[in-house]
């Protein structure tokens, strides 16, 4: 399953790091999560949505 | 919602905290193998029943390395390090955290020998000294070297 947090965050021009200190996360969750290799909670999707601005549909659904 | 008393001894990053349960459940269930083990050996030969409290020291040891091992070898122990200069400043806190310990490892040794608690010689305490510290600076270098190489991909 793909996601598109990465869009979201350059389109938001935070960095990796910018983004896990915002929802108290390390650098490499946030890299983990980007390339498909980890599945957050939903607690986590919700606080990276938040951050960024946008739903979880955004971030997560696949059309 | 922290639902378990075990979560105070796990890291506050989601990521960690998961991989550090697979981690732990891994080794419950090495456990249970060689405790299974122990009981085969045990009926057939006896051979423990005389050294149980080697068996049981050997089983706390080994699965505490178990979980040791994997989390350095995972490469999420220095989660932020992903510049060169981060590296460095890292790789600077390790020998100096290494050697802080290494002579805190070594006053201990010295006052449990000048008590009396444990007897053993000087070039014991020595290499006893050199051999763990050397142990743990080649492990946390180890951990560095694997959390930059992963940080470096995920970027």
């Amino acid at each position: 399953m793909g996601n598109r947090v990465k869009e979201h965050r350059v389109e938001k021009n935070l960095t990796q790091t910018d983004l896990a200190e915002a929802i108290g996360v390390t650098r490499q969750t946030i890299g983990l999560i980007e390339s498909n290799k980890y599945n957050p909670s939903l607690k986590l999707c919700i606080a990276i949505a938040r951050v960024l601005g946008v739903t979880l549909n955004d971030l997560f659904w696949e059309e | 919602m922290k639902e378990s008393w075990v979560t105070m001894f796990l890291p506050n990053d989601e990521y960690k905290e998961r991989r550090m349960l697979y981690f732990i459940a891994e080794a419950f269930v090495l456990f249970i193998g060689f405790l299974g083990v122990v009981f085969l050996l045990n009926r057939f030969s006896g051979i423990f029943n005389t050294e149980s409290s080697y068996i049981l020291l050997s089983v706390i040891a080994i699965l505490s390395l178990y979980v040791w091992i994997r989390y350095i070898v995972s490469g999420m122990e220095y989660a932020n390090v992903v510049e060169k200069s981060e590296y460095k400043m890292e790789l600077r806190k390790l020998i100096g955290s290494t050697s802080k310990f290494a002579v805190l490892f070594a006053g201990v040794a010295i006052a449990l020998k000048v008590t009396g608690v444990v007897v053993y010689s000087w070039v014991d305490l020595l290499a006893m000294t050199l051999l763990t510290n050397g142990l743990l600076l080649v492990a946390q270098f180890i951990s560095l070297q694997r959390s930059f190489r992963k940080n470096r991909e995920l970027s």
